[in-house]
């Protein structure tokens, strides 16, 4: 029974973080005979191209708000190739959330430049709030867009650069761009607290006195979770120069099977030492 | 326009769905026709008829708060209770999750296939810190260069509402998963609760007593960081969340009554609905946050809204310290706390736009589909 339970555990986790969940109230079933009645309807029927475009950005649109993401890209990309002067501002910009969602960064090169080719063209079409849109996703790309767009999309575009900074091993720049003394506790900075000490012990290796995270780190000494276990792993230079092993075994595995993407925090302790 | 074969199929298809999402999503195609398309989603669709339809209900059918049947009484009268207290504890209630058994009470009241389906929300307040994430959205990292609203303000919105309508917590229950050696168990069992909450699904958490107690365990908390960071990105990236945080035209007044009546009567049957708006001197300064209240001021008699503000700690929010009022001239102010208040991120706003998100509706369906799907099984309404 326990065998079971552990595996009915061990299949969802893996479904979750691998695939993106999709709703349960249009089963898969539904969806197949959906696509084939619109992909025959849309080849045969007597539709003119306008209202083509209509359908195909409507099968998009439905498909992205029951998180059949894979589906909702091939009618968004079937809208755009309609040919028609019509605007299909919604088909280009959802491709690009599509990408973000799928954290595909060719992909989201791809359509940013899809979508800036068709803006340009077609400038009628480019509201100040998509050119605030394109703005965000160019800083995004290019990782220099801390003063350029403010705003609602600012933080999601000064994440990503302070990211791109770390993993380019840009470590005094990436610290530059972090002030710890105005980070809230309270708040979702678990990220950018870990990320700031483990820049400032790379950075200024033993001259540092006070980790952010030895509080969270003392009361909850063997979480297993990216914060924590760097954290022990900093404690451990500044307080013998060295890691310990077995600390430092555990966070490889976890960097490895449970959290690719912050991988890069790992590489900026090793290369303390 | 009827020999329209494509919008035929589409109506075929999903009329043959069971769920009232399929029917709605066969109406939103049909819009192709109209050239409404634009205007709508098979969730508004499927949430304006479920409504209308709710509001016609028989209020018999809503609530029966105690089983009546002598069959149910018979076991009651002939066990060894001494005392009409005794008797009256054991009687069940027959309402929405209520505990009688289906045959002392119809399915449709115990596992109605609509809103009352939330019903069992209505104990506490839902503003309370135990219904609250137990980290804000606050963040001022870079804020010598830029003051305006930053963060993940829609994430933690949807996620704070999806575990407060479809998480269970059973603290009595033992966590599954403890100790070193069942780390990885332990952390893929969070990955999934996590990401069946967010397919807006109910699941039952055992070792915690609350949504703040679970979020603030660290190996939860981290993962819920990333989970809102996403949920924000697919819902503001899109381009229907950049129509709704970057345009600062107020709707006219008589539309900001009938949403007003709107959300009022989301809450009266206990969905906590968010909610998407903007300064009206800034359109790129928007906000996403939940509505956990609403009335009318004795004085001004002027409607208004309590929101539940995420990038406060849950005390700042609760007794409607931050409201969202409607002027008779049609303005929208959001207030926190006392008007003449000098902190500037506090006092008075004028808003431009206000709308509710645009999944809203879209998740509301799908809750009310999976709840419903889970209080059949548990209450043995499961059709064979």
């Amino acid at each position: 029974m326990k065998n079971l339970l552990l595996l009915s555990v061990l299949l969802s986790a893996s479904l979750s973080t691998n695939l993106q969940a999709q709703s349960k109230v249009v089963s898969a079933k539904e969806v197949q005979a959906i696509e084939e009645q619109i992909d025959k309807e849309l080849q045969s029927s007597k539709l003119d191209n306008k209202k083509k475009l209509i359908a195909t950005t409507l099968a998009g649109r439905e498909f992205y708000q029951y998180r059949y993401y894979d589906k909702s890209k091939k009618y968004y990309q079937a809208a755009i190739a309609i040919e028609t002067k019509e605007n299909k501002s919604e088909a280009y910009i959802n491709l690009m959330a599509i990408a973000l969602v799928n954290k595909d960064k060719k992909d989201i090169q791809k359509t940013y430049g899809d979508a800036k080719k068709y803006f340009s063209d077609n400038k009628k079409y480019k509201s100040q709030e998509i050119g605030y849109y394109l703005s965000s996703i160019e800083g995004f790309l290019s990782g220099k867009n801390k003063d350029h767009v403010k705003g609602f999309y600012a933080r999601f575009i000064e994440d990503a650069n302070l990211v791109d900074l770390v993993k380019n091993k840009k470590y005094d720049e990436a610290l530059s761009v972090l002030n710890p003394e105005s980070l809230d506790p309270s708040g979702m900075n678990s990220l950018e607290f870990i990320t700031y000490d483990a820049l400032n012990v790379n950075v200024h290796k033993k001259n540092v006195k006070k980790l952010y995270c030895s509080e969270e780190f003392k009361k909850y000494p063997d979480a297993y979770t990216y914060s924590i276990l760097v954290c022990g792993l900093l404690n451990d230079y500044l307080t013998n120069s060295k890691f310990d092993e077995q600390r430092l075994k555990r966070a490889e595995k976890y960097f490895a099977e449970m959290d690719r993407e912050k991988a890069y925090l790992l590489e900026v302790v090793k290369e303390i030492n | 326009m009827k020999n329209n074969l494509l919008l035929m199929a589409m109506v075929l298809i999903f009329s043959s769905c069971e769920s009232q999402l399929g029917t709605a999503i066969s109406s939103t195609f049909s819009n192709i026709v109209s050239g409404d398309a634009f205007t709508s989603s098979s969730g508004d669709e499927a949430y304006t008829k479920l409504k209308e339809a709710y509001k016609q209900k028989p209020a018999n059918l809503s609530m029966n708060p105690t089983c009546n049947s002598l069959e149910s009484l018979v076991p009651i009268l002939n066990s060894d209770s001494k005392n009409l207290s005794g008797i009256k504890d054991q009687l069940c209630s027959c309402q929405a999750w209520g505990t009688c058994d289906s045959k002392s009470c119809g399915c449709e009241i115990l596992c109605p296939k609509d809103f009352g389906i939330f019903k069992k929300l209505e104990k506490g307040d839902i503003d309370s810190e135990a219904n609250t994430l137990a980290f804000s959205n606050s963040d001022n990292r870079f804020a010598k260069n830029d003051m305006t609203y930053k963060g993940y303000c829609w994430g933690i919105s949807l996620i704070t509402q999806k575990f407060n309508r479809l998480a269970t917590f059973s603290p009595e229950e033992p966590k599954r998963f403890t100790g070193i050696e069942n780390e990885t168990n332990r952390l893929n069992e969070y990955k999934s609760i996590i990401a069946r909450i967010n397919n807006n699904e109910p699941v039952t958490i055992p070792g915690f007593k609350s949504l703040y107690a679970f979020s603030a365990d660290p190996e939860v908390r981290n993962l819920l960081e990333d989970s809102a960071k996403e949920e924000w990105s697919k819902n503001a990236m899109t381009s229907q969340g950049l129509g709704m945080v970057a345009s600062v035209a107020t709707p006219p007044k008589n539309e900001m009554d009938a949403m007003f009546d709107d959300i009022e009567f989301r809450l009266k049957n206990n969905m906590s609905p968010s909610i998407v708006y903007n300064k009206k001197d800034s359109r790129t300064e928007a906000h996403v946050l939940l509505v956990s209240g609403s009335g009318v001021n004795p004085n001004t008699n002027e409607r208004y809204l309590c929101l539940r503000d995420n990038n406060f700690n849950p005390y700042v929010s609760m007794n409607c310290n931050i409201k969202m009022i409607l002027k008779k001239d049609g303005t929208v102010m959001r207030q926190l706390g006392l008007p003449s208040t000098t902190n500037p991120r506090l006092g008075l706003d004028e808003v431009g736009k206000v709308a509710l998100t645009h999944s809203e509706n879209t998740n509301t369906m799908e809750q009310v589909n999976n709840l419903h799907t889970k209080c059949s099984g548990e209450k043995g309404c499961t059709k064979i």
